[in-house]
C-alpha cells in the first residue's frame, strides 16, 4: 500500500445541454432560488455571490452544500458542492462549473463536475467510500419531483 | 441494467457497509456478518441485492460462497451521476423554454 501523499486521481465530468434562450434568460435559472426550485430540489437558500452559501435540498432528504466561487452574470457560476453530514463528501468537497455561451438564438450550457473520483484505482485512499456514499445520496435525484405544480 | 439497481442497492447503509468489507477480500456470509448485529439471513439478502445490482461478484468453493466487490461496478456509478446531471440539465431546458414560451403566449395575448 502506497503512504505517498499523492492527490486523489480525479476525473471530471462535463455534459452540455442546449437551450433556446439567451445566456441571460438561462442565468436567471442558475442564481434565482424560484426558478432554480423549478429543475432541481425542494428548498434552496442560496447567496449567489462569491463566498456566499449554497443550500439546496435535492429531494425532502438529501442536501447539497457549497459556496460560490464566482458568479458572472451571465456567462459563469462555479460552486463548490458536498453533501450535508457526508464525511466522504463534505461540503464544498468537490466543484460544479456552469459555463453559458450564446450560439444564435440558443445558449450552450456547459457543466463541468470536477473532484470526482476516478474509481477503483483511488479505493486505497478513500475514494471508493467517497464515490459510494456520493452515489447513494445523489440517488434520491432520481425522485426529484417532476418540472412544474408539484 | 445495473444504475437504477446500483444506485436502489447502496441506499441501504449495511449494503454500503458489506461493500467496503468486502472491496479487498473475498469474505464468505459468516465472515460478513461477525462484523454486523443484524442477522445473517438478512446479510444473505443484502447480498443477494449487491450481486444483482453487480456490484459483488461470487465464487463457490465447495459449500461455500464466497464474496468480493466488483470494481467494475463503480464505472456503472460514474455513469449514473452522469444521467443524475444530464436529466437534471434536460429539465432545466424544459424549464426555460417553457417559461419563454409562456412569456411569448402572453405577449401574444396582450396584442
Amino acid at each position: 500500500m502506497s503512504t505517498m501523499p499523492t492527490p486523489t486521481p480525479t476525473d471530471d465530468l462535463i455534459l452540455t445541454e442546449r437551450i433556446r434562450a439567451t445566456p441571460e434568460q438561462v442565468f436567471d435559472f442558475l442564481v434565482v432560488p424560484e426558478k432554480v426550485l423549478r429543475w432541481m430540489g425542494t428548498d434552496a437558500k442560496i447567496d449567489p455571490t462569491p463566498g456566499g452559501d449554497f443550500w439546496l435540498n435535492v429531494n425532502g432528504e438529501s442536501i447539497a452544500v457549497g459556496r460560490y466561487v464566482a458568479v458572472d452574470r451571465p456567462h459563469r457560476v462555479v460552486l463548490t458542492w458536498g453533501w450535508q453530514d457526508s464525511p466522504h463528501v463534505p461540503p464544498g468537497s468537490t466543484e460544479v462549473t456552469f459555463t453559458l455561451t450564446a450560439d444564435g438564438d440558443e445558449t450552450v450550457v456547459e457543466l463541468v463536475h470536477s473532484g470526482l473520483p476516478l474509481g477503483p484505482e483511488d479505493e486505497h485512499k478513500g475514494g471508493w467510500t467517497y464515490f459510494l456514499d456520493r452515489m447513494a445520496r445523489a440517488v434520491t435525484g432520481e425522485t426529484l419531483p417532476a418540472p412544474g405544480p408539484h | 441494467m445495473g444504475i437504477d439497481a446500483a444506485a436502489h442497492a447502496l441506499t441501504e447503509p449495511n449494503r454500503r457497509e458489506i461493500l467496503r468489507l468486502v472491496r479487498h477480500d473475498e469474505r464468505t456470509v459468516g465472515d460478513i456478518a461477525s462484523h454486523f448485529t443484524i442477522t445473517r439471513p438478512a446479510i444473505s439478502q443484502h447480498l443477494r441485492v449487491l450481486e444483482h445490482a453487480e456490484l459483488v461478484t461470487v465464487r463457490a468453493d465447495g459449500n461455500r460462497r464466497f464474496y468480493r466487490a466488483r470494481p467494475e461496478g463503480l464505472s456503472d456509478l460514474r455513469l449514473w451521476t452522469e444521467t443524475f446531471w444530464h436529466d437534471s440539465l434536460a429539465s432545466l431546458k424544459v424549464e426555460v423554454e417553457r417559461e419563454l414560451w409562456n412569456q411569448r403566449k402572453e405577449g401574444n395575448n396582450d396584442r
